[in-house]
């Protein structure tokens, strides 16, 4: 089984300052208009079908009723140079559903259903349903949950339709990206082995480790003809420090 | 073409759901990406001679630490979902747009401003210029009452920009009327401009102020009708009388 990093979530007060400011700050280009229920994300295809998702809540009223404290709006409310900027997520990628279930077995669990209603999925404006499964799942109501901070792995069928491989709104300046080369994570090497199974795919070959603070710390992407780029935001857990008080594991 | 609808806005509580829900019902297309500060809009072009829907709602819930008369009001008027909360007419040229500031006694907001946080702006980094009338701390729309736009680029209106394919797309052909609350003496008084129903193709139906339907032709298609409570039933337009 080969793992890979597919992508990353990056928190944000408002997704499309926050895409707009990443543009300016690397000339990587975005797209726009995927949603999921209250959640919509601006998308900065990385190359080697890797990829950013902007993310953010689009639904005053759901986040009105939404269950407080909330762990990501905590963090995203915090200040620092990035207009509050967090990296809230990374997302492991497999080749195959039966990679997957491996996955969710070993860790005591097993992989989320092929729910049959779209709006459990991600959404396109051309009516497009993006079709995953993700593991670790643990049924609603089990005492199990993912540790706070460790990534979760994806499966997606259908690479044509893929996130990364989408085109990106044109403008001036744009790079061409050619993938993750590096990226720099919190804890220990120890501690990502163990949840991963290993030290051999290709997710944990192209992860550094700081010691801090579990989650994306930075991204290193190359890009033809150019210099590396290096995206660095703080992960939620930087900004979070006391956990305690939140219940989910986002 | 003088004195014109140019747009309405449609309030939403969530624009990604609204807009493919309304794509789904007519089968009008919309792009995504347009934003100004902590609100976002998806635009439905409505044909020639250049009109559209914004569905406008906001996409940064931290602005609500900040509360104010404004959110507020956009807070209560999406509770039930979506409303028509903005009727906005255009002109062709800048002294046409300040005959309607002097009519009002109020000023222009200037197309040139330079802060780009003023402007809508655009997924490509287009910034919209974008001049309209009246200005001042309160929207009219909040009245249920029209303002008026002057776009100096029209190359790049709303209008005119390509959107997302989707299912059972079809072609709008332009707007072929408006159904707007109150009287035409009401809101010929108010723009200065008499039996205004004569100028733009109105329908009024007595009720509360603001835009409650609009019809779009399409090709080889019928008329499409558009309906959607005008904001003024969720809030009434005498909260914001003093």
């Amino acid at each position: 089984m080969n793992i890979k990093i597919n992508h990353f979530a990056l928190g944000a007060r408002n997704i499309y300052e926050s895409a707009a400011r990443l543009r300016k700050e690397t000339n990587l280009g975005f797209w726009t208009g995927e949603w999921v229920q209250t959640t919509a994300c601006h998308m900065v295809p990385l190359g080697n079908d890797q990829f950013i998702e902007v993310e953010g809540t689009i639904d005053a009223h759901a986040f009105l009723k939404m269950p407080k404290p909330n762990y990501t709006y905590d963090a995203l409310d915090t200040d620092n140079e990035y207009n509050g900027d967090h990296f809230t997520g990374l997302m492991l990628g497999v080749d195959t559903l039966e990679d997957l279930e491996e996955i969710g077995k070993r860790m005591g669990g097993g992989v989320t259903p092929n729910w049959p209603e779209p709006e459990r999925h991600f959404q396109r404006p051309d009516g497009y349903v993006l079709r995953y499964q993700s593991a670790p799942y643990f049924e609603p109501g089990s005492s199990k949950s993912r540790p706070r901070g460790m990534p979760n792995f994806y499966y997606y069928p259908d690479v044509p339709g893929r996130t990364s491989n989408q085109p990106v709104v044109s403008t001036s300046h744009l790079v061409v990206p050619t993938g993750v080369k590096w990226i720099e994570y919190g804890g220990t090497a120890q501690q990502m082995a163990d949840w991963l199974g290993g030290t051999d795919s290709e997710a944990y070959k192209a992860m550094k480790f700081n010691g801090k603070a579990l989650g994306t710390w930075a991204i290193c992407v190359g890009v033809e003809g150019g210099d590396d780029i290096i995206i660095r935001r703080p992960p939620s857990a930087a900004s979070i420090t006391d956990d305690s008080k939140y219940k989910s594991a986002f | 073409m003088g004195l014109h609808i140019d747009h309405l806005s449609l309030a939403s509580p969530n624009i990604f759901k609204s807009a493919d829900a309304l794509c789904k019902e007519t089968g009008l297309g919309y792009w995504t990406g347009e934003w100004i500060r902590d609100t976002a809009v998806h635009i439905v072009p409505l044909g020639p001679p250049g009109n559209f829907i914004e569905i406008s709602g906001f996409i940064d819930v931290h602005t609500l630490k900040n509360m104010d008369e404004h959110k507020q009001w956009i807070l209560d008027i999406t509770e039930t979902g979506d409303h028509f909360n903005g009727f906005c007419l255009g002109v062709d040229s800048m002294e046409e747009l300040e005959q309607f500031a002097k009519h009002w006694n109020t000023t222009v907001n200037p197309f040139n401003n330079p802060d780009p946080a003023a402007h809508f702006q655009r997924a490509n980094g287009y910034i919209l210029p974008m001049a309209s009338t009246p200005s001042g701390k309160r929207s009219v729309w909040m009245k249920g009452l029209p303002n008026v736009y002057f776009y100096p680029d029209r190359t790049h209106h709303s209008s005119g920009q390509p959107t997302h394919p989707c299912e059972g797309m079809v072609r709008p052909t332009g707007i072929k009327w408006v159904e707007v609350g109150g009287t035409e003496e009401e809101l010929s008084t108010w723009l200065g401009v008499p039996n205004v129903g004569s100028v733009l193709p109105l329908k009024f139906n007595g009720k509360s102020l603001g835009v409650w339907a609009v019809c779009v032709g399409a090709e080889e298609h019928e008329d499409i009708v558009i309906r959607r409570p005008a904001a003024s039933e969720a809030v009434p337009v005498s909260k914001f009388a003093d």
